[in-house]
């Protein structure tokens, strides 16, 4: 018989008449639809547990890992916040912290952290589609589902939706945060928090409303053509500007400005003495004047020294006009009622010697090539429009020009921000974070209209901003609101005559009180509670060296007594911590043996002395403030207090809470309290 | 006629299924063989999992006369890490410089660099960086605000250090694994806990119960392990 | 009707087992027992209702299946969408089959209307069961439009908001009609609950009512029968048309039990049910993302079904496109069994003028011509093409004067107007439908389905 016959034959035998038809086909029905029950005993979950399962068998705690596995589908669900998280379906371990040196992937167990699995599911954290089961669509943007899994290093942003506290784990959120308000970008971005604060800029972009009588128009081209060639440490952006737009922004800028209060008053000047003597009082002026707190000056090596709350001085004498210079500093506010800068109060030769010192502080290189034209209207008007369209206003005060409204994208949910509304650039991974991140990096490259500038920025810099912005998502706004941990507080300002002292010494530049104010200085929010008033007022007519750890130094301000009375006095009575009455401490108790006892649980129970000086010839601990004179200088309730528990009276506190018994600490107190300032001066 | 037809629409169809295979990034040819590969810089880093170590890795290769090769060929290996560039041609100096982004798996990772060598075989440097999870990074930060004035001998223009001012017996640092490794992680809690007298050791080191959660002494001490030299070994199944 | 069994009324309740006698009889009255040998053998368009009515039985199989998992409100459908893709054992395989089945009943009845009108099924005594056949076709319609929204991602949204437009375009009672169907201005959860209670109910009982009807007509109406070489209707010598003309003989029935019948039938929904397990495995129901009001993809397409008629809005403004053109091609369909100068076969209305051809070429022209200017207007180029093979084909008919002539051109001559308008529709509704579908992307712009997606 030919193939085809036998063939045929053997198909007549299967399908020959209707019901053998009928019967085929029923076995193939019945084949087909088995298909996809087996395909589930294959699924993929399935085969990571088998794998875990191998996995523990030779492990030493076997049996007990065996005993707490769960095999099927394992979900996080908790349905008031819409969470269905599927992921230790196959990362079984999550829990077992025993499997920690297992390095493979799906097995590891999850690092210690500081909310539990079941608070709030996985999702809110890692991102990523927690209903699935298989890789693909769990952990990659897939057309279903859009969010893949967030990398590792951007991970702390998800801390950020609900906390705005700083965190001690949070190093590059907390960076990142710091930067937007350091490096202005609130200016033009608005940035609203979930508990409705807005991030307020810290930067303090100068007005240029008398900008003339200050500098030159040399200085304003070269300074926007490349800000950072002038201060490495600026935060201005560079705009890109062609020589010709920066040339007629200048002439703009010169030509808006107008006189300031200062050019109106009198100035008393002494003409500086030539020489190296002025230049070496004037280095040691500023360096006793504690400049340095707030502006930071390029020593020979390169290095940036000072503190970043203020301009960078490296090259100020190329700058400056010398006259605005000694108006400057005698009244800040006359040129800028805004500044952050105090009236010191500098007596005439200070203001020479200091003006000597920072108008040597020059690089002749820096406008030896710029030469501009002479300008004229046309260069004028289009230096006005350049600086409308560029939103300079945004930042800095210029007459004529009003500051734009809405001048760039809000930010507040940024991390949240849909796919199909980013415009990417061809090449580019499709991710937001890696959106963000090259935006910050290069945004012009983003299109060729955008206005955008570009900020010097390190790498580790810009993973921290684009952290702290991926923070703003809508995930705040769909949580409970007793979980966002918000840091709103009330503004403050003092009243009266002595909040009008401390407006003009701008005492909160630096210190906080009442939670408004800088860091850079001890919270004075309790310090009525904690200081005596003699102490007190001799500090503020000279302050010295009082914390190592703090490396900023308060600044000598030449007051006068009575404006140091008044401003002791309010401290006194309106700084005071509750529950510092007489009764809090039984001060008939701080007898000689307690102090004898104290003695003995300072050097040799506690040590104190590796971190506090109380004899100056043999301790020298340098961490803590001296305490030989502390009797004099704090309260005894204040000490008691702050021996039971530091971090009630200064949150964050560097000293160690040593939970001390009531009697230890009485002894304590009464120890301290007899060392006595010696009364020629403090001792350091 | 039917079967030519079929046959030819069976293979459109499984040509067009195909793809093509991605292409590979070719090494690039090395224009000169060395013979030792050293170190320069950038070992021994920490950064956090998935981010950039701050500094870049530099490797430099030598000759059998000590002077430097250029144009030697180096490649970077170690699994999970990103290395940009994987594979590069030393400059004139015969160094090459190599950006890490570190994995997703805290520890510390072996960083595996080498060139081929003229008479065969390869010349390889292994470095080591330290990748640190959640946990070892608040132990970091916290060591640094507590702990490091006393235990880093090294000032820095931010902190001025205290160890010269301790009397005897000195902090030891807190990558000394000689002395750390041998202790367990139970009497590294205590000691923070209950300061040096909880151990027989010196009141110098304050308790530091009052002070920090459980959970942050834990991650102070996961840390210490992390950055321990010679490194902490991990033990199977605690 | 006799009774073949002649069993008493009123015998069930003397003894139960007569009852399911009566059943059986009942059943096999309902499926059709008078079909001859020789039809029976498998042809490509023959069994297409059964098919179609395995299609139902599988949709409502596995929409039993699905309604066990899923929850009419938002966001929770979404969510049942997730669970039945990756934690209900084969919730995957399910959905894909409720999926491609429904698209294979669509299909599959456009196919079964088709067969019926070019096999001439729509004659006396049939026309009442077209009628019931086009209400069939526009309830199927409906289901798949209804059950489209149900798992709330993209694709469903905006193919729901793309129909709902539509009809918003009918004048006066547009925007009306459009919150009556929507419960609301917008597709939200309560068009979503309404959507679910038609889909499940109201229109399913339809259809089961329907398919009922059209069942019972298709036995009262002889059966399943053929054509002769003259497209006349053979007639199955025990049908009503020729019981009425003769006396019964059913002991000399030749004709096989209903068994053979349903035997084949089967045959075929079972083989439908393992190409559709086998699309299923390859190729699952898509899902795309939760549906987005604020994002409107671009294109946003209608159902597949309907993106002929997108791909006609494209060219006509809505009211056009969307409901005078559906209104005059339902109400054809309609129309089709009922006009004799619409529709001449039966040689007693043999229009004769229209057999010439000079006739037939100046009323084909000026038709043509008509609809030729009007596509070229507003450039419609697709839906051009099949009007000018339809005058080609038109103009190829040959009259011939032997009434033995045989050939495609001589056949072609010989057809009705209705066969024309028809094939017109039909060539049309494939042509735009595919269009619509594969050649339009973003903006609605021409792309080569190949290309980049």
């Amino acid at each position: 018989m030919s193939l085809g016959n036998q063939f045929r034959t053997v198909a007549r035998f299967f399908v020959g008449t209707a019901p053998r038809r009928f019967a085929a086909v029923s076995v193939l029905l019945a084949l087909v639809s088995a298909i996809a029950p087996t395909k589930d005993l294959l699924s993929q979950w399935r085969h990571y547990q088998r794998l875990y399962v191998q996995l523990i068998r030779n492990r030493p705690d076997a049996a007990r890992l065996k005993h707490r596995f769960k095999g099927g589908i394992n979900q996080i669900w908790i349905p008031e916040q819409h969470v269905v998280d599927r992921c230790s379906t196959c990362h079984v371990a999550l829990q077992e912290a025993s499997l920690s040196d297992v390095r493979k992937q799906p097995f590891r167990p999850h690092p210690p952290m500081p909310h539990s699995l079941t608070e709030f599911g996985c999702v809110v954290c890692h991102h990523g589609q927690g209903a699935a089961t298989t890789v693909e669509e769990a952990h990659y943007s897939t057309k279903a589902w859009e969010q893949p899994i967030l990398p590792a290093r951007y991970l702390e942003s998800s801390c950020g939706q609900c906390h705005m506290d700083v965190l001690e784990g949070t190093p590059r959120l907390n960076q990142g945060r710091r930067l937007l308000a350091r490096y202005g970008c609130a200016h033009c971005h608005a940035i609203t928090q979930p508990d409705g604060t807005l991030v307020v800029p810290v930067d303090e972009p100068p007005s240029l409303e008398h900008v003339a009588e200050k500098t030159t128009r040399e200085w304003i081209f070269a300074w926007i053509k490349n800000p950072q060639a002038y201060a490495a440490s600026a935060t201005m952006p560079n705009y890109r500007f062609s020589d010709q737009e920066a040339a007629d922004i200048a002439s703009f800028l010169v030509a808006q400005s107008t006189p300031s209060e200062n050019s109106r008053k009198q100035l008393k000047n002494v003409a500086p003495s030539p020489g190296d003597d002025a230049l070496q009082a004037g280095t040691s002026l500023y360096g006793t004047l504690f400049c340095s707190s707030c502006h930071a000056i390029q020593n020979a090596a390169g290095n940036l020294v000072g503190g970043d709350l203020a301009p960078e001085l490296t090259r100020v004498g190329s700058k400056v006009n010398p006259d605005w210079l000694r108006r400057w500093l005698q009244t800040p506010q006359g040129y800028d009622p805004k500044t952050r800068m105090p009236r010191y109060r500098y007596d005439k030769k200070q203001i020479a010697l200091l003006s000597s010192f920072l108008l040597s502080k020059k690089d002749d290189d820096f406008l030896a090539n710029v030469h501009l034209p002479e300008p004229d209207q046309q260069s004028i008007a289009r230096g006005k429009k350049l600086v409308g369209d560029y939103g300079c206003t945004a930042c800095h005060r210029v007459n004529g020009v009003n500051p734009p409204e809405s001048f760039a994208p809000d930010l507040s949910r940024i991390g949240s921000k849909p796919l199909f509304q980013v415009g990417f650039i061809r090449g580019m991974p499709e991710t937001l974070p890696d959106y963000i991140a090259g935006k910050i990096r290069d945004p012009r490259a983003f299109g060729p209209a955008l206005k955008m500038p570009t900020f010097s920025l390190t790498d580790v810099q810009v993973e921290s901003l684009a952290t702290a912005l991926l923070a703003q998502t809508d995930r705040a706004v769909t949580m409970p609101p007793e979980l966002v941990r918000s840091t709103a507080h009330a503004k403050y300002h003092p009243g009266g005559e002595p909040g009008r002292l401390m407006e003009d010494l701008r005492c909160q530049s630096c210190h906080i009180i009442n939670g408004n104010g800088g860091d850079m200085a001890p919270d004075l929010t309790s310090e009525g509670s904690a200081v005596q008033r003699k102490w007190l007022l001799d500090f503020m007519n000279n302050p010295n060296t009082l914390r190592p750890m703090l490396i900023r130094r308060m600044p000598k301000f030449n007051l006068s007594d009575a404006e140091i009375k008044s401003l002791s006095d309010y401290m006194l009575t309106a700084y005071q911590a509750s529950g510092f009455d007489s009764l809090a401490l039984e001060t008939s108790a701080l007898n000689a043996d307690a102090a004898a006892r104290g003695k003995q649980l300072f050097y040799t129970k506690y040590a104190c002395q590796s971190c506090h000086i109380v004899d100056g010839k043999k301790d020298k601990g340098y961490v803590g403030p001296t305490l030989a004179g502390v009797g004099d200088r704090l309260t005894p309730v204040w000490i008691y207090k702050w021996l039971k528990n530091p971090n009630t009276l200064s949150p964050g506190t560097l000293m160690p809470n040593p939970n001390l018994p009531d009697g230890e600490a009485r002894d304590l107190t009464a120890f301290l309290v007899r060392l006595r300032a010696h009364p020629k001066g403090d001792k350091k | 006629m039917k079967r030519t037809a079929t046959c030819s629409l069976v293979l459109i169809l499984i040509l067009s299924g195909c793809t093509r295979r991605q292409a590979a990034h070719p090494l690039p040819t090395p224009k000169a063989y060395g013979t030792l590969i050293v170190e320069v810089s950038g070992g021994k880093q920490i950064a956090g999992v998935g981010s950039k170590l701050p500094d870049p890795l530099v490797v430099q290769v030598n000759g059998a006369d000590g002077n430097p090769v250029a144009g030697a060929l180096v490649s970077f290996r170690c699994a999970g890490l990103v290395f940009n560039p994987p594979d590069a041609l030393a400059d004139s100096s015969g160094q090459v410089s190599v950006m890490v982004q570190l994995a997703g798996i805290p520890g510390s990772y072996q960083i595996l660099a080498e060139t081929p060598k003229s008479s065969g075989g390869t010349a390889t440097v292994t470095s080591s960086e330290i990748a640190l999870g959640y946990q070892q990074k608040l132990g970091k930060e916290l060591s640094e605000k507590y702990c490091t004035v006393c235990h880093d001998p090294q000032s820095t223009p931010e902190r001025v250090s205290n160890f010269d001012n301790l009397s005897p017996p000195a902090p030891h640092l807190f990558t000394d694994g000689n002395t750390l490794n041998p202790m367990s992680d139970a009497d590294l809690i205590k000691i923070i806990a209950d300061g040096g007298p909880a151990l027989g050791k010196s009141p110098q080191t304050p308790a530091y119960r009052g002070t920090l959660t459980t959970a942050e002494i834990k991650a102070v001490v996961a840390y210490l392990r992390a950055i321990a030299d010679p490194p902490y070994p991990v033990a199977l199944g605690k | 009707m006799a009774r073949p069994m002649g069993i008493q009324p009123g015998a069930a309740l003397h003894n139960p087992l007569h009852a399911i006698v009566r059943w059986r009889e009942d059943f096999q009255r309902m499926m059709s027992s008078r079909v001859i040998e020789s039809q029976l053998g498998f042809r490509v368009t023959w069994y297409l209702g059964a098919l179609t009515l395995g299609c139902f039985a599988i949709q409502v199989a596995t929409g039993l299946l699905l309604m066990l998992y899923y929850h009419p409100s938002i966001p929770q459908a979404y969510a049942d969408m997730k669970d039945l893709e990756f934690v209900v054992s084969s919730g995957y395989m399910l959905r894909s089959l409720h999926r491609w089945s429904a698209h294979a009943m669509v299909f599959l009845v456009f196919m079964h209307m088709a067969k019926v009108f070019y096999r001439k099924a729509y004659k006396p005594p049939r026309e009442l069961n077209w009628i019931v056949g086009v209400f069939l076709l526009l309830t199927t319609l409906l289901l798949s439009y209804t059950g489209y929204l149900l798992p709330w991602d993209q694709l469903s949204y905006w193919g729901t908001t793309v129909g709902a437009n539509i009809i918003s375009s009918i004048p006066v009672v547009g925007a009306n009609l459009r919150f009556y169907l929507l419960g609301g201005h917008t597709v939200n959860a309560n068009a979503l609950l309404r959507f679910y209670v038609l889909h499940t109910i109201m229109f399913p009982l339809l259809a089961i009512v329907l398919i009922g009807v059209h069942l019972w007509r298709l036995h009262e109406d002889g059966g399943m029968y053929d054509v002769d070489k003259n497209g006349n209707p053979i007639v199955p010598e025990h049908s009503p048309l020729a019981l009425a003309e003769a006396p019964i003989r059913l002991e000399e029935e030749k004709t096989l039990s209903y068994r053979e019948l349903l035997f084949r039938e089967v045959i075929g929904i079972e083989a439908i049910t393992v190409v559709l397990f086998v699309l299923g495995l390859l190729w699952r129901a898509p899902l795309e993302e939760l549906a987005n009001p604020l994002h409107t993809p671009n294109p946003a397409k209608a159902p597949w079904y309907f993106t002929g008629l997108q791909e006609l809005l494209h060219y006509f403004p809505p009211f056009v496109a969307g409901i005078i053109l559906p209104v005059l091609i339902v109400g054809g369909l309609f129309f089709i069994p009922f006009s004799p100068f619409f529709d001449n076969v039966t040689t007693a209305h043999a229009n004769q003028w229209f057999r010439r051809k000079p006739i037939r070429m100046v009323i084909a022209t000026a038709l043509i011509l008509a609809l030729s200017v009007l596509l070229v207007r507003v450039h419609a180029w697709d839906a051009l093409l099949p009007a000018l093979v339809v005058a080609i084909l038109l103009l190829l008919g040959t009259e011939s004067a032997s009434p033995l002539a045989r050939g495609f051109r001589t056949w072609l001559s010989s057809r009705p107007l209705s066969f024309w308008v028809m094939t017109l529709f039909l060539m049309e509704a494939i042509v735009l439908t595919a269009v619509g579908t594969l050649f339009r992307g973003p903006s609605w712009a021409w792309v080569w389905p190949w290309g980049a997606q």
